[in-house]
């Protein structure tokens, strides 16, 4: 019973996943007609457009914004869609008796059997009535000892060839909810690549913005290609003015925190939690910084805590090399997170720390480098 | 027929020495079955995916097995119309309706379990045929978003020539392009993957479909073994009335005793 509700409740959670992924779906669809419609002409006006640009790029990248937001919501609601899905697929069990229970059954019978023949082979023809009467009456035992037996054999081929089948429609199983595991992994690596070009947007838009008046980004090329640097620590195409903008209250540049940042895939570096992946996103504006990181830790084999951490920071920047931030957790932890310049211009230090809360990832410590 | 009768007065010993002589041989047959049946009965099923009706499977065969085991040797201490021959035939053959009983309970269990991840299969199939149409938005969709933002690209380059400060920008939404496309082409490789799904759930739904029809098969089977099992412990019972009779034809047919089978638990 519990297990016919528990289908039910998935059923009707894949077909409520499914009716809001249409509603996602229209809302991405309309957020990025909104987005492409707000300013067509933005890059072709950039170079005549001056300071006016500002003004609009913000603009678009409000849009974007929103676009991206809503993408990410309706790949969250398809990923959980296949999640649920995979999971609505239950094993089915095997064949309820070991083959030797069988087994003995017709070990059983042959050995009723063959003491039956022996029973009627010592009457054999002996003329009293009585002992004939015997011998008729194990001879029916003998008649139902073979049709049993019979039906033993039956009932074991019949096992077997369910066995069989339960097992190729085991392995059918498995190889669906794997499947859905798959897709909904990669809508996941789609919702989470969402969010980093949602940043990586409206860093462009800010850039653009900047270069429509003239001025350029200090500090190094990004490493992916893809700027991710804030507007912060920019300096004029024109070289006279060679140190960082008044708005840094930081010993280095801002964009040794500001950006996108992500946990390496090779030559790893952490104290305490092994991250498996780390998303840092740092925006600031006017001296405030805002933040989010999303992390997945490897837990010890075994461990029922939730590998996923998620948390928002804000704050200020204070005059020194390391930034300490309050975080916020998405199961509303208090703690602190520390950003700290990393040895080369690209990495970045995280070191933070929550309140305790059961199964919960609590502080964690390692190196990210930059997108 | 007086004959027949006389014949049979001066044979009376020779006949019960002829039938303790079968009697021996028969029970020494029947403990060699003992013996056999001791040792192939040493492993019992082990628990499956559902395991309380498994556990009483288990239990039911036990109490069966022994019950069955033990049925010659406690019939062989008793005299053929002892009223206890009777109930230890029927308590032998309670116990085997038991386990079928169990065996039934827990096909039954399987068999609701098949026709349940069947119909979810079903139902996963409409629902992936319903978004065969909605993957190919997808994948329109994100082309759609690469082919803007080479737009964009390209009216940017306009201005980059012009104004050489946009560089930076034209760099970024050059990162941005590329990560378009490569969304575009995840986006393909999804829709791809969605239709080989398809094609795995209509793979699972026939092999679903053969297991429920081997199990439906199996428990035909099971219910035909059962009535075989009754119709074999029917005419050992008949064997026991017919040992009773021939060796006191003037006496009482052994009569069930009064005291309560162990085997009926139902």
């Amino acid at each position: 019973m519990k297990r016919a509700t528990y289908i039910l409740m998935v059923s009707i959670l894949i077909v409520a996943a499914c009716a809001l992924a249409q509603e996602g779906r229209e809302a991405y669809q309309g957020a990025f007609r909104s987005w492409r419609q707000a300013d067509p002409g933005l890059e072709r006006d950039a170079a005549t457009a001056g300071a006016a640009l500002e003004a609009r790029a913000q603009k678009v990248a409000a849009e974007i914004a929103k676009y991206a937001a809503a993408r990410k919501a309706f790949l969250d609601s398809e990923q959980g869609t296949m999640d649920a899905s995979g999971r609505s697929l239950e094993a089915v069990a095997a064949a309820a008796e070991a083959p030797e229970s069988t087994r003995n059954s017709e070990l059983n019978v042959a050995t009723a059997s063959s003491a039956a023949t022996s029973s009627i082979e010592a009457i054999g023809s002996d003329p009293d009535r009585g002992l004939q009467q015997l011998r008729q009456s194990i001879e029916r035992e003998r008649v139902a000892l073979t049709v049993l037996s019979s039906a033993i054999r039956d009932r074991q081929t019949a096992i077997a060839t369910a066995t069989r089948a339960t097992e190729a429609a085991e392995q059918a199983r498995m190889k669906v909810t794997d499947h859905y595991q798959s897709l909904a992994t990669a809508l996941q690596q789609a919702s989470q690549e969402t969010v980093r070009q949602g940043s990586a947007w409206a860093d462009y838009y800010r850039t653009l913005s900047d270069g429509a008046r003239g001025v350029q980004p200090a500090g190094a090329a990004p490493v992916t290609g893809v700027v991710t640097g804030g507007v912060t620590g920019v300096r004029p195409a024109n070289p006279a003015p060679a140190a960082p903008s008044g708005r840094s209250a930081t010993l280095v540049p801002l964009s040794r925190y500001v950006g996108a940042w992500t946990y390496p895939v090779r030559n790893t570096l952490f104290h305490g939690a092994e991250p498996e992946f780390v998303d840092l996103v740092v925006h600031e504006e006017n001296g405030q910084v805002t933040g989010t990181l999303y992390a997945r830790f490897k837990l010890p084999s075994g461990s029922s805590g939730d590998p996923i951490l998620r948390f928002d920071f804000m704050g200020s920047f204070q005059n020194g090399r390391s930034q300490s931030f309050s975080l916020e957790t998405s199961d509303g932890a208090k703690g602190t997170v520390d950003l700290i310049p990393g040895p080369a211009v690209n990495l970045i230090e995280v070191n933070f720390s929550t309140e305790a809360r059961p199964g919960k990832i609590r502080q964690g410590n390692f190196l990210l480098v930059k997108k | 027929m007086r004959h027949r009768l006389g014949r049979l007065g001066q044979e009376g010993l020779t006949w019960k020495v002829g039938f303790l002589k079968l009697s021996i041989m028969v029970r020494i047959g029947f403990l060699w079955m003992l013996a056999a049946m001791a040792v192939a009965a040493q492993d019992k099923p082990a628990a499956g995916p559902l395991p309380s009706l498994q556990q009483n499977v288990d239990k039911r065969t036990t109490e069966w097995d022994t019950l069955a085991n033990n049925l010659e040797v406690r019939i062989g201490r008793l005299l053929p119309c002892d009223p206890r021959v009777r109930g230890a035939v029927e308590e032998v053959s309670r116990a085997s309706e038991a386990r079928i009983v169990a065996l039934t309970e827990y096909w039954l269990a399987v068999s609701a379990a098949s026709k349940t991840q069947t119909e979810a299969v079903r139902r996963l199939l409409a629902q992936e045929d319903a978004r065969a149409a909605e993957r190919k938005t997808d994948q329109t969709d994100a082309e759609q978003e690469r082919v803007a933002v080479n737009a964009q690209l390209t009216d940017l380059g306009e201005s980059a020539r012009r104004l050489p400060s946009l560089a930076a920008a034209q760099r970024a939404l050059d990162g941005l392009a590329q990560s378009s496309a490569r969304a575009a082409a995840q986006a393909a490789e999804r829709g791809q993957s969605a239709e080989r799904l398809s094609q795995e759930l209509r793979d699972l739904q026939a092999a679903a479909q053969a297991r429920q029809t081997a199990i439906e098969n199996a428990m035909k089977a099971l219910a035909a073994e059962g009535l075989r099992w009754s119709g074999y412990y029917s005419s050992r019972l008949a064997r026991a009335q017919t040992e009773c009779t021939i060796t006191n034809p003037g006496g009482a047919a052994p009569a069930a005793p009064r005291t309560p089978a162990q085997g009926k638990k139902k």
